[in-house]
């Protein structure tokens, strides 16, 4: 490996990384939408919407993810004959493979995440929902007041490893040409011969970016855990008497 | 002001609850005793709707408490209850643990609500605890907080549940202290309790519980000096 083949590589993997950001990222956030609605369905009474999540749940794990991407960049667009592509006045901004990408991380880490929505509900004492009856509040108010500020601390770090699972992911999405970090790894080593250079230099890349994740990762778990100091600092600044 | 007409409560095949009837007078502390496993958490939780009971039936200030949202919740916050393992709400520091259910449901703003938890917490002796967040309280600490957010909500009674059973022996003086300034404030209480000296301070009426049903009731004297019933006798033996 040589300094003019990192020089060569590095832009690409530069924009392949934005892919593989871009696609992480609006991969968890829209997956954490799907997967609090699914999460909340299991945890819930309503057994229609019970059974439309362990449906959605059971797919999803019962498939692999790069035969979901093949499946939402293949087979989706024809099924229902439309394009996943988003265009505006003829230009396209988002291409179908970037598209069916995203769908495919979504609804991915969105069953996942509806499983540690529920377990996050469920793992949050039961004395809780006690006393918040007891007080007489109601059903959402005890929800949205004290059991899910508790949940969403609980599920903030399997989230973000969720996240990192996602960034990793993405690699799979170049079977369906998304311009994403290892596609772009792959290209150079094909156009150039150059394999071993090429593909180590693409891992290494890898795991720099995912180490500086795991490294926030750390910083998440250790402010969490001070969360309780802080609101009392904040809390005395209110103090008036 | 509260009447327990025929209250049953099974939880599958377990009935732990047999027809039972109870009264309490308005200012009346009534203790109830007896062996773990004998349905009185259960009956304490019956009253205030956090068990549904099977049948029966709860009266409250003359009206006949329906399995309905709205009236379980006027009971509630008519009715405080304090727990054994306190329950403060882990994400809250103590004032916003106090404050949240006046706010809610009683519309109280939130400097009303904010003098209201200044004046509980002064009452159980943390005023000076008001920021700080529960798990950096002790055992007493925790359940003398519990004690004022349930107060905050200016309950006509108080369901306390084995309110000392989960602290250390060394922390159970500063609750049953306040639970005695509680007594002397005259409100109407409902104590389930195994510090059996306690009870016989502060109670106008003892109640022996077992498998499910009332056993006997009377005066502290009555139940523990001369109980008439060898069931009560007997429990009352094995445990002083």
């Amino acid at each position: 490996m040589n300094l003019s083949l990192i020089a060569a590589m590095f832009p690409l993997l530069l924009k392949g990384l934005q892919y593989t950001i871009l696609i992480a990222l609006i991969g968890i956030v829209f997956g954490f939408i799907i997967g609090c609605l699914a999460g909340f369905a299991l945890q819930g009474k309503n057994k229609f919407l019970k059974a439309i999540s362990y449906f959605y749940i059971w797919i999803i794990r019962g498939t692999p993810l790069i035969v979901q991407a093949l499946y939402i960049y293949f087979v989706l667009p024809k099924l229902f004959d439309i394009s996943l592509a988003i265009t505006h006045n003829g230009e396209i901004l988002v291409s179908e493979s970037v598209m069916a990408g995203i769908i495919a991380i979504t609804i991915n880490s969105g069953a996942f995440i509806a499983e540690i929505v529920r377990s996050a509900l469920e793992s949050v004492d039961k004395g809780q929902w006690d006393a918040g009856k007891s007080l007489g509040l109601s059903y959402t108010q005890i929800l949205f007041h004290i059991i899910i500020p508790i949940a969403l601390r609980n599920i903030t770090p399997a989230l973000f490893n969720q996240f990192i699972i996602s960034v990793k992911d993405t690699s799979i999405l170049t079977i369906i040409v998304v311009p994403e970090i290892t596609h772009q790894m792959q290209n150079y080593a094909i156009t150039t011969f150059k394999t071993i250079p090429a593909y180590t230099f693409g891992a290494l890349f890898y795991l720099a970016i995912i180490s500086i994740l795991m490294i926030v990762q750390k910083i998440i778990e250790r402010k969490l855990k001070l969360t309780s100091q802080n609101s009392m600092k904040r809390g005395n600044s209110l103090v008036k008497d | 002001m509260l009447k327990i007409r025929n209250l049953s409560k099974s939880f599958g095949t377990n009935q732990v609850l047999k027809n039972l009837n109870l009264d309490i007078q308005q200012g009346e502390v009534v203790s109830i005793i007896g062996p773990s496993g004998s349905g009185k958490s259960t009956l304490l939780r019956c009253i205030n709707y956090l068990e549904e009971p099977t049948s029966g039936t709860i009266e409250f200030e003359g009206k006949i408490i329906k399995n309905d949202s709205e009236q379980i919740k006027d009971l509630r916050n008519n009715v405080g209850m304090v727990f054994q393992e306190f329950n403060l709400f882990e994400m809250k520091n103590v004032l916003s643990n106090i404050t949240l259910a006046p706010v809610l449901t009683k519309k109280m703003n939130k400097q009303e609500a904010r003098e209201e938890a200044n004046k509980v917490l002064k009452f159980v002796g943390l005023k000076d605890k008001i920021f700080e967040m529960p798990k950096n309280l002790s055992g007493g600490q925790k359940q003398r907080v519990a004690i004022a957010r349930a107060l905050a909500m200016q309950p006509k009674v108080l369901l306390l549940d084995e309110p000392t059973s989960a602290l250390d022996p060394e922390l159970v003086q500063e609750v049953l202290k306040v639970i005695q300034m509680l007594v002397k404030k005259k409100i109407t209480m409902i104590i389930v309790t195994h510090q059996i000296d306690f009870a016989k301070e502060i109670s106008d009426r003892i109640i022996f519980m077992e498998d499910g049903k009332i056993v006997e009731e009377g005066s502290p004297e009555e139940i523990l000096v001369n109980p008439k019933k060898k069931r009560t006798k007997d429990f009352i033996n094995s445990i002083l």
